[in-house]
């Protein structure tokens, strides 16, 4: 029974609760629900007494907490045996509300602060501590994956335990991160790259009571072991949670000891109030009231791909505009309504707490610099879904495997704080940063006979680049959005767990792959893979958060180019090892293997090629797999570029001379082993530039006749006559939006 | 510790020289001082070449100002005019559309340059009529109505914000005309 039938059929719980004077988990959760609506402040807090008696006390309270979470993570992530946990540092861990609010958190996958609150009210939902057949109590272990009770995607695995003080309920420890591979039907990993609906996304479950007493049972390894291609490294994470788990439960009663319970109830319902003032005076003081708007897409080619007949047989464009506003009193509007409808095709569908927890990859990086990481967000931030679209699906069993990718919008949030920031003149915080990942996922059985399976954070979603400033270039391989704080551990260590994959090039910094500007976008890279003796092996890229199809995620600013989104390339049957064994140079990426291809220094019997996320195929000995990623955008106009940033692109090999001739009109001679700019030739082609774009361009009048021509006409590709035919009728935001700017009359389908 | 951006600073970080190091300083001010906004205006007024009084800058070349006669209008540091600036100045800008696979190529320049997707999307590249600087650019499907980067609520700001509210507020200064703005295209398509 789904818990929202559970809830229609349980309506009432008068036994006494858990919780503090003996309220029931969701009596809890309705008052703090109640309170914060009514006031505008968390839990009703319009004054913070704690923190005006004694700050001191206060903020060593915060910082015990924080310290605990920390410590935490970084003693249980070593009992963990998967990198992803233990080195690249995709794991977090909370102390939580007993109505699921982080209070704080360690570092790490932080985006999890958002989601926590919606895991605790499924637990609410299926009535844990009234329903004798689930219970709640001391020591026991609930862990839960499926994002349709909060999280974000599958293989963010959530573990929590409760927190008694006298019989009372006053916390959660609460673990999470990415295990390796979820056990999908139709391809490996964390982030399936096909799934047709829950049946093949996976293993997911609801919270599950998986261990009494602080042990977990051995039924649960079991299923580890036997559910998913990753058994070791999966039991092994789900140690590593507990462990954590325990460290802070045995930590946070001792700290109710010195402080006492009344404090301690008091202290952190003020830290998440206070964190929420936090944000609001940074949104008063770094943006505006306004109202901005950006629109991203992701394209998936599943047609050919599943199972004939399955209604997932098609190729589909995923719309996920972002409308954005701030009020008059600070608050944040995120309207994702305009969503494609829910549907097969993809596997990015995602519930209201795994939504929230994508948005954390744009406050937290941009907004919020505060005493620490929790919940806070949620209560400033109001997030408008549209029922029956993909984010905020109606079907339960839609798939889900990889709905994290919400996150794949997230740049369209950047750039909706871009502009207010540059009319607030906070001009150094600006710098479009797209999340990009594309992560390769392998499954096979090795020579030796062993079962194989792995997903590579390393090199390819380890480290990504930055957008343009309004005053520098972005930069290669410096950050990540949604692990910001992660330790992201030594390339070198993934090749360990890859037997039959080599990198031939790890993060090299490819010339030409940034969007262009007056500024430029930090240049993408990726790796090169050569396939050795892999027995029988099969290579995705999932994970895709960006699509070269579109572009949209890599934004350019003020006239700035995008740049391109992730590309993958296969080339099969090739000669690498004759060059290898000859001693000859080999490719290190993507477009070196293309340039070896083109000198005839490489043979290769044949070329596969993704504009995003990649299916997974087949490779042999002496196949190579690359992808290109990470790049960034632009800020300004690419004529307006100071020519001694060109040269210096040139010289250190970001750039080659023709697409700096073609882009930003300048002509650069080799002299003496080195790039200089010819001035006066440059000035003449700047002049020819804008004559070209004079000649060119119309005014925006008659090109809205031409296009609303071609609108009244449909005169769309298949694929994007299926977007409109969707959002215009099921959309009404996006309805409204599209008739009105093309004035169309009311009955106008598409 | 620096607690707020100097004039001097503010200044440099305008005109794009601010060196990174100076600027890593300004990052670390959580939140920004109060009296940004103020300095900010400043260097962009004494930057001014035009009668205009500035109310807001709001990308690269374009600002918004009060016309003495009283209109509020979007106006590029060329010097031209893009009219009220509550419909989209995009829509009185100059406009070329990227469509084809050679088009996008030329400034898409990763190789295999295959990308976007021509079937999928148009690149839009929004140039001021004045000086023909490239002012915007959107990638989205063919038929994707115009975005809209940033529409302020500038007597909201300045009033409850600032507390420094303008002498000519009115409530229909946050009103979208862009539908006004197509409304007459259509009309004069029509024929009406």
């Amino acid at each position: 029974m789904l818990i929202a039938e559970r809830k229609a059929k349980d309506p009432k719980q008068t036994a006494k609760g858990l919780g503090h004077e003996g309220m029931t988990l969701r009596e809890m959760i309705e008052k703090r629900d109640r309170v914060t609506a009514e006031t505008g402040h968390y839990y009703g807090l319009t004054s913070l007494p704690l923190h005006n008696d004694d700050a001191v006390k206060m903020t060593r309270f915060n910082a015990q907490l924080t310290t605990t979470a920390v410590f935490a993570r970084e003693t249980a992530k070593h009992v963990a045996a998967s990198p992803v946990m233990r080195s690249f540092g995709e794991c977090l861990w909370m102390i939580l509300q007993p109505e699921g609010d982080a209070v704080t958190a360690s570092l790490g996958l932080i985006g999890h602060v958002q989601t926590a609150a919606f895991l605790v009210k499924s637990i609410a939902d299926m009535n844990y501590e009234g329903d004798p057949s689930l219970g709640l109590h001391e020591g026991d272990l609930i862990t839960v994956n499926d994002p349709f009770y909060g999280g974000m995607h599958g293989a963010d695995t959530y573990t929590l335990l409760p927190i008694f003080y006298q019989g009372e309920l006053i916390a959660w420890a609460a673990a999470v991160n990415h295990i390796t591979d979820m056990g999908g039907g139709l391809s490996p990993g964390g982030l399936p790259t096909i799934s047709t609906d829950v049946f093949t996304d996976g293993w997911q479950f609801p919270p599950v009571k998986m261990g009494q007493n602080f042990r977990i049972a051995k039924w649960w390894d079991e299923l580890y072991m036997r559910q998913t291609r990753t058994g070791m490294f999966n039991v092994m994470d789900q140690k590593a949670r507990v462990a954590g788990d325990k460290m802070i439960h045995d930590q946070v009663l001792k700290i109710v000891e010195e402080v006492g319970v009344d404090y301690y109830r008091q202290a952190t319902r003020e830290i998440i109030e206070r964190e929420r003032r936090h944000l609001e005076r940074v949104v008063r003081r770094s943006l505006m009231p306004g109202f901005s708007q950006h629109a991203n897409f992701n394209y998936f080619t599943w047609k050919g791909l599943v199972p004939p007949g399955s209604p997932a047989d098609k190729n589909t464009v995923l719309h996920r505009p972002v409308d954005f506003a701030i009020s008059a009193d600070g608050k944040m509007h995120v309207d994702y309504t305009g969503d494609t409808s829910e549907g097969p095709g993809h596997n990015y569908h995602v519930w209201r707490g795994g939504a929230y927890g994508g948005l954390s990859w744009w406050w937290f990086p941009q907004l919020h610099y505060g005493q620490c990481v929790n919940t806070a967000p949620n209560y400033q931030i109001n997030l408008e879904l549209r029922a029956g679209a993909h984010t905020n699906p109606t079907d339960p069993f839609v798939a889900r495997s990889a709905g994290v990718l919400v996150g794949g919008r997230v740049g369209s949030l950047f750039k909706c704080t871009q502009y207010p920031m540059l009319a607030r003149g906070i001009l150094e915080e600006i710098g479009q940063t797209d999340p990009q990942a594309l992560m390769p996922e392998f499954e096979g059985t090795l020579e030796s006979g062993v079962k194989w399976g792995f997903g590579d954070f390393g090199a390819s979603t380890g480290c990504s680049s930055t957008g343009a400033r309004p005053y520098k270039d972005g930069e290669s391989a410096t950050t990540l959005l949604w692990n910001p704080q992660s330790d992201l551990g030594e390339i070198e260590e993934w090749e360990l767990y890859m037997p039959p994959v080599v990198y031939l090039g790890k993060a090299k910094r490819l010339p030409n792959a940034c969007g262009h500007g007056k500024f430029r976008g930090g240049n993408g890279f990726g790796p090169l893979y050569m396939i050795y003796k892999p027995g029988n092996l099969r290579i995705s890229g999932s994970a895709a958060l960006t699509c070269a199809n579109f572009l949209n995620t890599t934004n350019g600013l003020a006239g700035g180019y995008p740049s391109y989104g992730a590309i993958v390339m296969a080339f099969r049957d090739t000669n690498i090892y004759e060059l290898i064994e000859r001693g000859e140079p080999h490719p290190t990426s993507v477009p070196e293997v293309l340039q070896f291809i083109k000198e005839g220094k490489l043979k290769v019997g044949e070329i596969k090629e993704w504009g995003g996320a990649a299916e997974p195929i087949e490779m042999k000995h002496g196949d190579l797999w690359g992808i290109i990623v990470h790049a960034q955008g632009g800020y300004g106009d690419p004529l307006e570029r100071n020519h001694s940033l060109i040269q210096s692109d040139l010289n250190e090999c970001l750039m080659t001379p023709d697409v700096v001739k073609e882009v930003y009109a300048v002509q650069a001679e080799s002299v003496g082993g080195a790039w200089k700019i010819d001035e006066d030739v440059s000035s003449k082609l700047k002049e020819q530039a804008l004559k070209k774009r004079k000649e060119r361009a119309v005014n925006a009048e008659e090109w809205w006749r031409m296009e609303r021509a071609e609108v009244l006409r449909k005169d769309f590709s298949e694929e994007i006559t299926a977007l409109y035919a969707d959002v215009v009728k099921n959309s009404d935001s996006f309805r409204g939006k599209f008739l009105k700017f093309w004035c169309l009359p009311d009955d106008f389908e598409i | 510790m620096v607690q707020s951006a100097s004039k001097d600073a503010m200044r440099r970080l305008v005109d794009g020289e601010i060196p990174w190091d100076e600027a890593k300083e300004l990052l670390h001010i959580n939140p920004k001082e109060d009296g940004r906004f103020r300095t900010y205006m400043e260097v962009l007024k004494e930057k001014w070449k035009f009668d205009d009084e500035l109310l807001l800058r709001i990308s690269e070349h374009l600002y918004i100002v009060r016309k003495k006669e009283g209109s509020r209008v979007v106006k590029c540091d060329c010097g031209h005019e893009f009219g009220d600036y509550r419909a989209n100045w995009k829509l009185s800008s100059k406009v070329y559309v990227r469509r084809t696979k050679e088009e996008l190529a030329e400034v898409m320049t990763i190789e295999p340059r295959n990308y976007p997707n021509p079937k999928l999307v148009e690149v839009r590249e929004w140039y001021c009529p004045g000086c023909f600087a490239q002012i915007g650019v959107d990638v989205v499907p063919r038929g994707y109505p115009v975005l809209w980067e940033f529409f302020p609520d500038i007597d909201t700001f300045y009033r409850e914000w600032l507390d420094v509210p303008l002498k000519d507020q009115r409530p229909d200064w946050y009103e979208d005309k862009t539908p006004e703005r197509v409304a007459q295209w259509a009309h004069k398509t029509s024929g009406g």
